[in-house]
């Protein structure tokens, strides 16, 4: 009698252990940041670089792309970000040209191709800086939500610009999957950016 | 003799704990990032206040850049990122204040030279009680 009812909660545990495993494995890995359901093709992007040849963000397919939008007199936020993505890539080893960094310009008064080029070369000389008329970045801003602000401060380094400071991360597949807020850790950013990167192609 | 212990081990702890505190300011732990000449760069560091009054940054100076801001990043309300030019910063008695990315951090606007990593310049913080100090700032990618 006692060994029956034994077996029976034997049974029962490991039951519950094999459906929880297979619950835990069919599920997807969760973001630590803020998914988008469902995921959307990212708005392309197009715009000059510095050496004269065109961008295209669909050209990046393949690759996992982590997108920021800033402004090279920013002395604080967009380093603190182009830092823990530069050391992101640099764990990464062989692995590391899977991910291109691309910057993206909210102040194309002041930055130049080159300026910008040479700003975010400072951190990874991998990563890509772009810039364009105003005309040119504001649908691009639109198309990705960027909010940005020129604000007279009287600081001696002239307006600043209030932005938004997510970090966009797009699949090799070209699909705008997740954004991390600013102030998100390193160990979350590289927790994210290492999911997209074990994904293969479909 | 377990008393004894007790005893001995009572009197250290207290003598520890009334061990006095060096009373001033103090700098930690100084860095910037690498930045171009004619860009800007910003400088970092912890300063901790041994005194027993409250006591704040009121100025930062040096001959690295053309201008030197005290500013704080933080987030509006709009979601966006934003500086603001800070006239003082406190640093509470007996407490500390942290310069470090995405909060608090000394501004050096149109470097006069670039700064590479492994890089060393001088900055001068001005307190509204306390004594400037001059640090030795390190160029570090962190």
């Amino acid at each position: 009698m006692r060994a029956r009812w034994l077996w029976g909660l034997v049974t029962f545990v490991v039951g519950v252990a094999v459906f929880a495993g297979w619950l835990a494995l069919r599920r997807p890995p969760e973001f630590v940041g803020v998914a988008l359901e469902p995921p959307l093709p990212a708005p392309e992007i197009v715009l000059q670089t510095v050496d004269g040849t065109t961008f295209r963000l669909t050209e990046q397919r393949g690759k996992v792309v982590a997108l920021f939008f800033g402004y090279t007199t920013c002395p604080d936020v967009c380093p603190a970000t182009l830092a823990e993505l530069r050391q992101i890539r640099a764990e990464l080893g062989a692995q590391a040209d899977d991910l291109q960094v691309v910057f993206i310009s909210v102040d194309p008064q002041r930055d130049t191709p080159e300026r910008i080029q040479e700003y975010v070369s400072r951190f990874d000389p991998a990563f890509i800086g772009l810039t364009g008329s105003e005309a040119e970045l504001q649908p691009i801003w639109d198309a990705y939500g960027v909010f940005r602000e020129e604000v007279d401060t009287g600081s001696a380094a002239g307006y600043l610009v209030n932005h938004s400071a997510r970090t966009y991360l797009i699949d090799r597949s070209g699909y705008l999957r997740l954004t991390l807020n600013f102030g998100t850790s390193i160990n979350d950013m590289r927790h994210d950016i290492l999911i997209l990167l074990k994904e293969k192609m479909p | 003799m377990k008393k004894f212990v007790v005893m001995l081990l009572a009197l250290a702890l207290t003598l520890a704990a009334c061990q006095p505190q060096p009373a001033q300011i103090t700098v930690s732990d100084p860095w910037a990032r690498p930045a171009g000449e004619g860009e800007n760069s910003a400088a970092f560091f912890v300063i901790q206040n041994g005194t027993s009054q409250d006591d704040a940054v009121v100025r930062a100076e040096s001959d690295v850049a053309a201008a030197v801001e005290i500013h704080l990043s933080k987030m509006g309300e709009n979601g966006a990122m934003q500086m603001i030019r800070q006239d003082k910063v406190v640093v509470p008695a007996g407490g500390e204040t942290v310069f470090k990315p995405g909060s608090y951090h000394v501004m050096l606007i149109g470097l006069q030279r670039e700064l590479k990593e492994g890089d060393t310049f001088t900055l001068t913080l001005y307190f509204e009680k306390s004594d400037p100090q001059t640090l030795t700032v390190p160029v570090e990618q962190r």
